[in-house]
């Protein structure tokens, strides 16, 4: 009889730890599952309507910023029809792991992004439309992972927000812009002496040839939003709602100020995928901030030219700098339901 | 020239021996404080601990300034914590520490307290944890995590109610702590803590440790 019962319970334990996790389609759906790759461990937040069968992959940017950030006002009029999987790439957001660092380089990201959309069908269905959406890097990230293989086999289309597919144009880009732009706001007389000091910045150091360089011209792109007048209704309570500033300020601080991090910052300011655009077949949607600096549109325009897609679009949104969907968060919402009424 | 030091030293004895403090190690009976936290982590994290407090040493020093006595009591103190925080949409993470530092005290309920920490902790990731093998399968780790170090500084402020006009046998405090995890993406995580403390003493829970009896400012 006790033989009969362990052997009963065997079974059991064995059926129960071979079965497949059931994983719910549903129009609330608000969950959070993992990759583990290569050393890190890296968390997806899942939220919106699953059982659309539609998931927007979002790639964020930075390097190192968080994609958490982007769970809140800037995204969920999207929940509603689609899901968004918020994706917090290694050592980034609340990824975590020990010993990573020899890991961290865009090759690497890519492979993890490839795994994670097995993950993504495996866990919601073959059926689940990916689309995906990168967002600054993560357009560099998503360009570098569609243009490998056959990747794009298993994305249904690919809409990229203020993304840097090349990391060059966009540096050239960012000076032109900030240099014509401050130079007009000064015969203008807006904001005069910040003005003079970006454009005398910019005119001293006409390439990104260090990390350091890139930072401060990016952060003078991020102040030059606020000299035109582009409002940010992001607020550091909505930010730090969802996201640790804790993590997010490590993750910042060891990419800017250890050598790990420098090599990896030092290999994307040279990273382009211009030349493979062409091998992109999907539908994609551009969507870009008219005022961004940091990407000016003139990427956008480019990256248009460059695409095979059977059906490409660039949207201009007016009151947008870097982060159109904080700058023209009801557009930038509209805009993409449109697009992916048209091609689902 | 050699006999100079000597003739001072033997003046500073002789005038300002009332400065000296006088001294007597004797053994005495201390309460050992069990423990329960509330923890909050910022910006998001809430937990709890459970731990227990071994006094290992005392010192009672009496203090004449002026006229006016005074009695400071300085325990040095051993607390071994287990715990958990919870990071919503993350992880959950438990926790052993230990931790060594000094209580001090006034004849007054008030105390303040800091320790030095170390430690270990277990994180156990929030849903399913997978990993997808070099020919595409995907797979599940069951209860996933990572193992890390801890190391912080906490200070703590609190009301001994043994020492309260109606003793009790409890204490509260207030603990706030900064500690770091490692190694955390080949790096460290600064995490800043605050716990809200009771400790407790069961009658008779005491044990003995040697206390140290300094008189300070006193005519020898």
């Amino acid at each position: 009889m006790t033989r009969r019962f362990i052997s009963i319970l065997a079974i059991v334990f064995c059926m129960c730890s071979c079965k497949k996790e059931t994983v719910h389609l549903n129009q609330n759906t608000n969950e959070v599952f993992w990759l583990s790759n290569a050393g890190a461990d890296m968390p997806v937040w899942v939220k919106g309507n699953t059982a659309s069968h539609v998931m927007i992959l979002f790639l964020h940017g930075g390097p190192g910023d968080g994609s958490y950030q982007f769970v809140g006002f800037q995204t969920n009029q999207l929940w509603k029809n689609y899901s968004f999987a918020y994706w917090d790439q290694r050592d980034a957001g609340s990824a975590a792991g020990n010993s990573n660092y020899s890991n961290l380089n865009l090759a690497q990201m890519i492979e993890d992004l490839q795994k994670l959309v097995a993950v993504i069908h495996y866990r919601y269905g073959n059926d689940m439309e990916i689309f995906l959406m990168g967002h600054s890097f993560g357009g560099l990230l998503g360009c570098g992972y569609l243009v490998q293989n056959s990747n794009q086999a298993n994305i249904k289309a690919w809409i990229e927000v203020d993304g840097a597919h090349d990391y060059p144009l966009a540096d050239k880009l960012e000076r032109r812009m900030l240099i014509d732009t401050g130079t007009a706001e000064i015969q203008k007389g807006n904001y005069v002496s910040e003005w003079k000091n970006i454009v005398s910045y910019c005119k001293k150091h006409p390439v990104r040839s260090s990390v350091t360089i890139g930072r401060k011209t990016d952060d003078f792109a991020a102040d030059a939003e606020s000299y035109v007048n582009i409002n940010h209704t992001k607020t550091a309570v909505n930010l730090f709602s969802v996201s640790s500033p804790v993590s997010l300020g490590t993750n910042l601080f060891k990419l800017y100020f250890t050598p790990a991090g420098n090599k990896f910052l030092q290999e994307i300011i040279t990273a382009s995928f211009t030349n493979q655009l062409n091998k992109i077949t999907i539908p994609s949607l551009l969507i870009w901030g008219q005022y961004d600096f940091t990407v000016p549109m003139g990427c956008g325009y480019d990256e248009l030219a460059r695409l095979s897609s059977s059906y490409k679009k660039l949207v201009l949104m007016p009151r947008s700098g870097h982060i159109p969907m904080d700058g023209d968060p009801d557009l930038f919402a509209k805009t993409v339901s449109d697009f992916i009424e048209v091609v689902k | 020239m050699p006999y100079l030091k000597t003739t001072f030293l033997l003046f500073a004895v002789c005038f300002f021996n009332t400065r000296t403090a006088a001294q007597a190690v004797d053994s005495i009976s201390l309460p050992v404080y069990t423990s329960a936290s509330f923890l909050y982590d910022f910006p998001q994290s809430f937990g709890a601990t459970a731990g227990i407090t071994l006094p290992l040493n005392s010192r009672h020093i009496y203090i004449n300034k002026k006229g006016r006595e005074k009695q400071k009591f300085r325990e040095l103190l051993t607390r071994s914590e287990v715990g958990f925080y919870r990071y919503p949409f993350n992880y959950t993470a438990l926790f052993f520490e230990q931790s060594i530092g000094f209580r001090y005290q006034s004849k007054k309920e008030y105390f303040y307290e800091w320790m030095l920490m170390a430690g270990v902790l277990r994180t156990f990731y929030d849903g399913t944890v997978y990993t997808v093998s070099d020919n595409g399968t995907v797979s599940t780790l069951k209860n996933f995590g990572r193992l890390y170090a801890v190391t912080g500084i906490s200070t703590g402020f609190g009301l001994d109610l043994e020492r309260s006009a109606k003793p009790l046998p409890l204490a509260v405090s207030l603990q706030p702590s900064l500690w770091i995890q490692y190694p955390y993406n080949s790096y460290v995580l600064p995490h800043i803590s605050i716990r809200l403390s009771l400790q407790y003493h069961f009658p008779s829970f005491n044990i003995w440790v040697h206390q140290k009896t300094i008189k300070r400012g006193f005519q020898s």
